[in-house]
């Protein structure tokens, strides 16, 4: 196989480039934003993957996962789901193979660049019809929304990272990646919104009622392997008793995370953005048990990793190293930044 | 068991890794007669584990791949000598481009797979509705952690190579080994590439499918 060493013709990469460009309407994705893209590709497929376990094809999916979201919500969104439940229930395998097909080709479709944005396109109404018909709107409209079990749905944050991560032109100079797509001043105020509606459902909810944390992570803590179910006790015994310390401490946390993508000191900004990694973290492997992966019924990873995800396209971009390469150079298609 | 576990998903995977082995073992055999350049390694690997794979996949092939016994340790030995060359190639391509190195990675994650799945069925935890069951249940398998994060590093590998595969440098330059001469340009690059990404998603699948 070794002989000589000759560089391969790359006419046939060169057309091949042109139709790609044309395929993606006009804008070749590299570096940090693709590398976005590619992560989210991953969360789908992994979710698709996820889908396909042997118990979702059984009425347990409907009756463990859909059913309980469907409680407490106002009769013009429950009804729906309501109907929505009722046919998952009589067509388990049925629906449930759509469902995970579905989200196996966003993945993968997401991945393949020439369908990026068509997948991108896709993954925003299926996000929102699942959000309402899967999970209830995440529990935003009947006070059970909690920033640290998993509001306001990871299923709305595919939508918003759909959006976020939209092919753009990469020449263009923006403060992070999110501004790219739909400029600084929208994505700022998503961003706000987001982080500023934790801040909210932690004080508006019961979550800062007495027991209301560590019962929470004790009810997510059975079931899970040893040495999770250790850490996941420790935290309960540790929260037990200072709800409405940590609900203040949380709500003082989410607040600075919210406006710090305001701030014109870029230091600060990261150092809020940290603590926006840390707390995903935390809450990841703490409250979520990492979408509760062990336990044969996971639906997706959570909320963690999609809002790590989030932080990552609103990390401030380093004017020196942003990637200014011209859109007909082959090496600005062809690598990274 | 049947009821609560699709066995027909079972007999399509199973169909689709067989089709996988059966073509990367013709790949091997087209590259020798026509002299056209193949990565041998990955093929094979694709080849075994196609094979493997299927067993566990659906009760009617259950004696390619049984849980214990000869065959088994056989499986073990095959897939530990596997993961040892790919990881001694994974270290030897250190340094080099990234096109180069990353299919090795693939290839070891791979193999690594299947030795963490051969293990967990001899241990009692399988893929519910599989020929490997028998015992499964939820928390049966052992170190899932491990299990866990092999399936999401195949979902990861199989994103890249979709996004390899699309990207516009050229296919070739891509998955060829750095030395080969334009004379033997790899046969089917881009075929070789959608073996790796139906590998990779399956193996993910049934990484899964053990804690169910």
């Amino acid at each position: 196989m070794t002989e000589t060493t000759a560089p391969v013709p790359l006419t046939a990469a060169a057309s091949r480039r042109v139709s790609l460009r044309s395929l993606a309407g006009g804008h070749v994705t590299t570096g940090r934003r693709r590398t976005l893209q590619l992560v989210l590709a991953g969360i789908w497929l992994l979710d698709g993957v996820l889908q396909f376990q042997p118990a979702m094809f059984t009425k347990n999916f409907a009756q463990m996962v859909i059913y309980p979201t469907i409680a407490g919500n106002p009769s013009v969104i429950a009804s729906p789901m309501s109907w929505a439940h009722g046919i998952i229930l009589d067509h388990p395998v049925g629906t449930n193979t759509a469902f995970a097909c579905i989200q196996l080709a966003l993945g993968l479709a997401i991945a393949y660049r020439p369908t990026t944005k068509l997948a991108l396109a896709a993954s925003i109404p299926w996000s929102i019809a699942v959000w309402w018909f899967g999970e209830g709107l995440g529990g935003v409209l009947n006070g059970g929304a909690d920033p640290l079990t998993g509001a306001p749905g990871a299923v709305i944050l595919y939508a918003l990272l759909a959006v976020l991560l939209w092919p753009a032109d990469e020449t263009a100079s923006a403060p992070f990646e999110a501004a790219r797509a739909v400029g600084a001043h929208t994505a700022r105020a998503l961003w706000l919104v987001l982080w500023g509606s934790f801040v909210y459902f932690t004080f508006a909810s019961n979550n800062d009622a007495p027991g209301a944390l560590s019962g929470q992570i004790t009810d997510m803590a059975s079931d899970e392997p040893n040495w999770l179910t250790s850490v996941m006790n420790h935290a309960a015994n540790l929260t037990n008793g200072r709800d409405l310390a940590i609900s203040v401490v949380l709500g003082v946390l989410f607040a600075g995370i919210a406006i710090s993508v305001y701030l014109p000191w870029t230091r600060i900004q990261r150092a809020w953005l940290l603590a926006a990694l840390v707390f995903c973290a935390v809450i990841w492997v703490v409250v979520q048990a990492f979408g509760g992966a062990f336990m044969g019924m996971a639906t997706d990873p959570n909320t963690a990793p999609l809002l790590a995800l989030l932080v990552f396209a609103y990390w401030p971009i380093r004017t020196a190293s942003r990637a200014v390469v011209s859109s007909d150079s082959p090496d600005s298609v062809d690598g990274g930044e | 068991m049947a009821q609560l576990t699709p066995l027909w998903l079972g007999d399509l995977l199973a169909a689709v890794v067989i089709a996988t082995a059966v073509y990367c073992a013709s790949r091997i055999v087209y590259a020798k007669v026509r002299h056209r350049a193949t990565h041998d390694d990955a093929d094979g690997l694709h080849v075994l584990m196609g094979v493997a794979m299927a067993g566990m996949l659906t009760t009617h092939l259950a004696d390619l791949t049984p849980v214990r016994g000869t065959v088994h340790a056989a499986w073990v030995a095959v897939f530990a000598a596997c993961t040892v060359w790919f990881g001694y190639r994974a270290v030897r391509q250190r340094g080099q481009a990234p096109e180069h190195g990353s299919g090795t990675i693939v290839h070891l994650l791979g193999s690594a797979a299947m030795l963490y799945m051969l293990a967990v069925a001899a241990s009692g935890g399988a893929m519910a509705g599989s020929s490997m069951s028998g015992t499964s249940g939820a928390g049966s398998a052992r170190l899932p952690e491990l299990g866990i994060l092999l399936a999401v590093l195949a979902t990861g590998a199989a994103v890249l190579i979709l996004d390899r595969i699309t990207s516009t440098v050229s296919v070739a330059t891509v998955t060829a080994p750095a030395t080969v001469s334009v004379s033997r340009r790899v046969l089917a690059p881009r075929a070789a590439e959608g073996c790796h990404l139906a590998m990779c998603v399956i193996t993910a699948y049934m990484l899964i499918a053990m804690f169910a």
